[in-house]
């Protein structure tokens, strides 16, 4: 069932008239890619905020909020830092008053804490009570999440080489120990032997799922998908890392390439 | 120190040469280290097999009564954590992880020598504290799980449980210290030009154990932190009675315990993949797949802890989600045994004793593991669970997987470990008649776990249509026993009187057998540039391809010694005795956490304190091979930082795991207290010193690295100072709440409390010791600005603290404020 929600959808289109706007400013055009990364990234906003699973996701179906933030925090984000050009990004990223500051946001320890943080207090029980059915907060949360989703991708997909990427097997390493704060997060609500949040304990549930299913459910989602779907991402990354080492010698060494025999008598080949 | 190690005579041939007993209990050298560590678990590995003997000599028939049912428990339990803790982690870490490490990446030792050794001390101790009850009667009789709640006082008020609570909690120390130490050693004293994607397999294998090492243990050591809590100071952690629930201990021991499966199978992985290329005289297929499949295998392994406990009643949709990430693991493991098929296919092999054992390992493993993948679905799981079909599973797993490639390491890396061959008729004996007698032993178990036949039985009645088959597998077992006399035998006999080895006695690809057989000291005359896989056999051949046919370019055995100047520009660090007094400090205070006597633990920690200090103290002459320059790290690193941040990266997960329990307990907590009793305005005083400490630690550090002596130690001790003041607030904050009738005991929320904010408060005064030492170091002017790196990795640990107090801050102070809506 489709809601209309002018408010939502004007912002979205907003965001894509921003991002069509500046790469007429520019007088460029984005690589076929990245525009496809973007659009892919307007319509799976458009797909996640507004229609039937955001109507399940306010509802009482658990599961579907948490696929929700799944799709705002894992999903959305990487696509459109995929999706924007550097160029897009510098003149406002390189201003005097942005740069420092962004420059501590996206640094991968800060990026990695502030989304942790942010993602654990969110399902801290009773906030998330208090908070994340309060109609004046929906947007907040969802724009909440999906800035700490970008800051989470940056140091694995940044656009902009003024704030670098992670190495490739820090990339690997930096989404291993997401595992932390994600299971430290979804493990005790899947565990959970009881219904953690009230909120779901008052309306009628779908699809003739129990509250505490629809919990379980919900922690699945969070742990497994996301594990799995981190699983992926990972494995590309490896590839290309594997690639890239096949075909070039990289600078991972980066002592100048002073050729010794080898030899373990340190003394020329016979 | 009384009596000062004797320095080091780099002349020396063999690294096991010279020293006497004296030199072997202060030898930081990794090999040396190795062996020992090698020494003590064949032996234990013994004692392990002797457990086994006796389990199935209980067995042989039914209605026996050889041992009684509690020695029965203590003894099926002592072998399962013989075999894992004390037999096949330190083999293959400990022993040929130690031994090999440096040498396949081209290093003269470990990042941190003298934790190296500590970690061995530390280890030999744990095995005894788990072993005590050999003497004092009362082994551990749990379990290897020790499930709670049969492990409290009520149902096991013997010390056997104490035992193997303190024992692990030791064993947990060295494991974390000498993954730390393998981590920073991996990645950042590669030779120059050995990048991940060249380095050997068993690297690879052992890079990503060491990082579910350290990621798994901490939340094992939280599980016996409370257990021991519940034990001695009577809490109520896993006791049903105040709300809490025994499921957690389950959980903890799970994370830990799953991700320790593979913690013993990749470094297995890694030898089978470093021994069937060199046999097979082809490259190992599909290198990349290898590496990948490793660390898909480390990814899933977190996400799968969930079936173990299919049993608990987790639900429907939870079963299914575990049981579908346990398959997937089956993925990474096929391609890893379709890519050694395909290594072995079109070989041409040379069918030593070392390629037998590896051949066998792929065949046996794959049983168990096809087996494992029938365990995780959880409809058959449930008709499975606690028969005879998981033994059968796990043995496979574990003898035919693990111990096989072990096996096959011990045929394989002698010659360079002893300077000798092992013999190779016996060797084939060994292991036909290992191969034979383990699938008599292990294979019918399967029967009887269809039929029905429970695990930890310690004997069954009669016509349960079992009789066959046990007296088949006991017989069997007692023959497999029998082989291992030949091994052992193999062992000591060819360590005396073994054939002489050459350098390069298999013809191998890789750079440790480069060196002289043994090697010397420093491994490596001067430190090798890599330019491809398998280096060494490039450096012989000309290319990875080769066949291994045609004439070598190379002969390391005909090479002449080093020249008396090569040696001079050698440095190697010195032997030292701290490390046996620091493993024999925390031995003193582990027997005095195990008989109450908390005296003996405040001596132990003293001496522990003043001897790390001291040694922190303890000059180490690298000379121009200074390992921090050996080979430059990737990360631009110094050893020392990159240490402390994985020991970070550890630390996260013993606390996440804290407050996590906080977390799901404090809703379950019966009565007074609650958090309620917290005291926001106070805290957020103490909270704003110890930020306002973070930021003259940036001060300090400041100070130090621009050579402001003054400045610097001024702002140190003003960290150390507020570091006080936050201590100080913790102290009247806890004296205040004790006073109000919150007891550690009260109830779920007062001991998750106190336990939590307690270890935070530990590590903020161990960080506080830390600063005033280095201080006190600043004010004599021993840290200069060459030397302000210790200062930073100072920081870096208190920034850490500070940051995981903003955490339990925000999560348990603020929090408590806000009421369910």
């Amino acid at each position: 069932m489709w809601e209309a929600k002018p408010d939502v959808i004007v912002s979205i289109i907003a965001f894509a008239a921003v991002y069509v706007g500046a790469a007429y400013v520019a007088g460029r055009r984005p690589r076929q890619r990245q525009e496809l990364a973007f659009g892919f990234a307007v319509i799976l906003l458009l797909l996640t905020l507004t229609g039937p699973l955001d109507q399940a996701a306010k509802g009482f179906f658990f599961a579907a909020y948490i696929f929700q933030q799944m799709m705002l925090v894992f999903v959305i984000p990487p696509l459109i830092l995929l999706g924007t050009p550097d160029w897009m990004l510098r003149p406002i990223l390189m201003r005097r008053v942005v740069e420092p500051f962004f420059r501590i946001v996206t640094r991968p320890l800060v990026a990695f804490l502030l989304f942790s943080m942010f993602f654990a207090l969110l399902h801290y029980p009773a906030l998330c009570d208090r908070v994340c059915h309060v109609k004046s907060f929906f947007g907040g949360i969802r724009l909440g999440l999906l800035i700490v989703g970008v800051l989470l991708w940056w140091p694995i997909v940044s656009p902009v080489p003024e704030f670098p990427r992670l190495s490739y097997p820090l990339q690997i390493l930096y989404l291993f120990l997401l595992m932390i704060p994600m299971t430290a997060v979804a493990a005790p609500i899947t565990m959970a032997d009881s219904v953690l949040y009230m909120y779901y304990t008052m309306g009628p549930h779908p699809l003739g799922l129990t509250p505490r299913a629809d919990q379980v459910l919900g922690g699945l989602v969070m742990w497994v998908g996301q594990g799995v779907y981190i699983m992926f991402v990972f494995s590309g990354i490896f590839f290309r890392w594997a690639q890239r080492e096949d075909t070039e010698i990289p600078a991972i060494n980066r002592r100048p390439a002073q050729i010794r025999p080898l030899h373990p008598h340190g003394r020329a080949t016979v | 120190m009384a009596a000062q190690p004797k320095p080091l005579h780099l002349e020396q041939a063999s690294y096991l040469e010279g020293g006497g007993i004296y030199g072997w209990l202060t030898t930081i050298d990794h090999k040396r280290i190795a062996v020992m560590y090698g020494v003590t678990a064949l032996l234990l590995m013994g004692l392990g097999g002797i457990e086994a003997m006796l389990i199935r000599a209980q067995l042989i028939v039914p209605d026996n009564h050889f041992l009684t049912a509690d020695f029965y428990n203590q003894i099926f339990t002592m072998h399962g954590l013989t075999m894992i803790f004390l037999v096949v982690m330190p083999l293959e870490t400990g022993f040929f992880g130690n031994f090999l490490i440096p040498l396949q990446i081209g290093a003269r030792d470990v990042a941190f020598p003298r934790v190296n050794a500590l970690s061995f001390w530390i280890f030999l101790l744990g095995a005894m504290v788990l072993n005590f009850g050999w003497i004092w009667g009362g082994l551990p009789n749990g379990g290897w799980f020790g499930y709670a709640n049969l492990s409290e006082v009520y149902y096991s008020p013997g010390l056997n449980i104490d035992y193997y609570d303190v024992g692990l909690l030791i064993l947990g120390v060295s494991s974390v210290m000498s993954a730390l130490n393998f981590f920073v050693t991996i990645v950042n004293m590669r030779a120059p030009g050995m990048t991940f994607m060249r380095m050997p397999m068993f690297i690879w294998a052992l890079l990503v154990t060491v990082i579910l090492l350290l990621l798994a243990f901490p939340a094992l050591t939280v599980g016996l932190i409370f257990l021991f809590a519940d034990r001695y100071f009577d809490t109520h952690f896993y006791r049903v009675i105040a709300g809490a629930t025994p499921i957690l201990w389950q959980h903890l021991f799970w994370i830990f315990g799953h991700p320790e499966v593979y913690i013993m199978a990749l470094p297995a992985f890694g030898m089978i993949s470093e021994i069937l290329p060199v046999f097979s005289r082809k490259p190992l297929f599909g290198y990349p797949m290898m590496a990948y499949s490793i660390i898909l295998i480390a990814f899933l392994s977190y996400g799968v802890w969930g079936h173990h406990m299919f049993a608990t009643g987790m639900g429907p949709v939870a079963d299914s989600a575990f049981s579908i990430t346990s398959m997937l693991i089956a993925i990474p493991t096929g391609v890893k045994v379709f890519s050694w098929i395909a290594t072995v296919w079109g070989g041409r092999l040379r069918f030593t004793t070392a390629m037998l054992f590896a051949l066998g390992f792929i065949l046996e493993f794959t049983i168990g593991g096809l087996s494992g993948v029938m365990h995780a679905s959880a409809p058959v799981d449930m008709e499975q669970t606690d028969s005879y079909i998981i033994i059968a599973h796990f043995h496979y797993v574990l003898f035919g997987g693990v111990l096989m490639a072990i096996l096959a390491s011990f045929y394989y890396w002698f010659p360079k470990i002893s300077g000798r061959m092992m013999n190779e008729t016996l060797g084939k004996w060994h292991f036909w008649l290992t191969t034979i007698f383990f699938n008599c032993t292990f294979f019918p178990m399967h029967f009887l776990g269809e039929l029905g036949m429970p695990r930890r039985i310690y004997t069954y009645a009669p016509g349960m249509g079992w009789d066959f088959w046990n007296f088949f597998e006991s017989v069997s077992a007692f023959f497999l026993g029998a082989t291992f006399l030949i091994f052992f035998f193999n062992v000591a006999y060819s360590w005396f009187n073994g054939e002489r080895a050459s350098a390069d006695p298999w013809n191998a690809r890789t750079l440790e057998w480069m060196t002289p057989s043994p090697p010397p000291v420093y491994n490596f005359v001067t430190v090798p540039a890599v330019h491809s896989r398998d280096a060494f056999w490039v450096e012989k051949y000309g290319d990875v391809e080769a066949s291994g046919l045609g004439e070598k370019r190379l002969n390391v055995d005909y090479l002449p010694p080093p020249s008396a100047e090569e040696i001079a520009a050698i440095h190697m660090p010195e032997p030292s005795l701290y490390p046996l007094v620091m493993g024999g400090a925390i031995f003193l205070a582990g027997v005095g956490m195990l008989v109450g006597w908390y005296r003996l633990v405040f001596g132990g920690l003293g001496l522990l304190a003043f001897t790390a200090i001291s040694m922190s103290f303890e000059y180490i002459d690298w000379g121009q091979d200074n390992p921090h320059q050996v080979g430059e790290s990737f990360l631009g690193l110094d050893n020392r930082k990159l240490g402390i941040w994985a020991f970070i990266g550890s630390e996260c997960v013993f606390f996440a795991s804290l407050i996590s329990t906080y977390m799901v307990y404090k809703s379950r907590s019966i009565g007074y207290p609650d958090a309620q009793i917290l005291n926001i305005p106070l805290t957020s005083f103490s909270t704003f010193v110890l930020l306002m400490s973070s930021l003259l630690m940036v001060l300090a550090l400041a100070g130090y690295q621009r050579g402001d002596r003054f400045w610097g130690t001024f702002w140190l001790f003003g960290t150390a100072f507020f570091g006080c003041i936050f201590l100080g607030g913790q102290v009247f904050e806890f004296h205040d709440f004790y006073a109000r009738g919150m007891l550690y005991n009260s109830n779920l929320f007062s001991q998750c409390f106190y336990t939590l904010v307690g270890f935070h408060g530990f590590h903020v005064f161990i960080g506080v010791c830390w600063l005033i030492t280095m201080a006190i170091a600043g004010a004599r002017g021993k840290i200069g600005k060459s030397r302000a790196l210790s200062v930073e990795i100072a920081g870096l640990y208190w920034h850490f603290v500070d940051i995981v107090w903003v955490v339990i801050f925000t999560l348990i102070y603020l929090m408590r404020t806000i009421k369910h809506a």
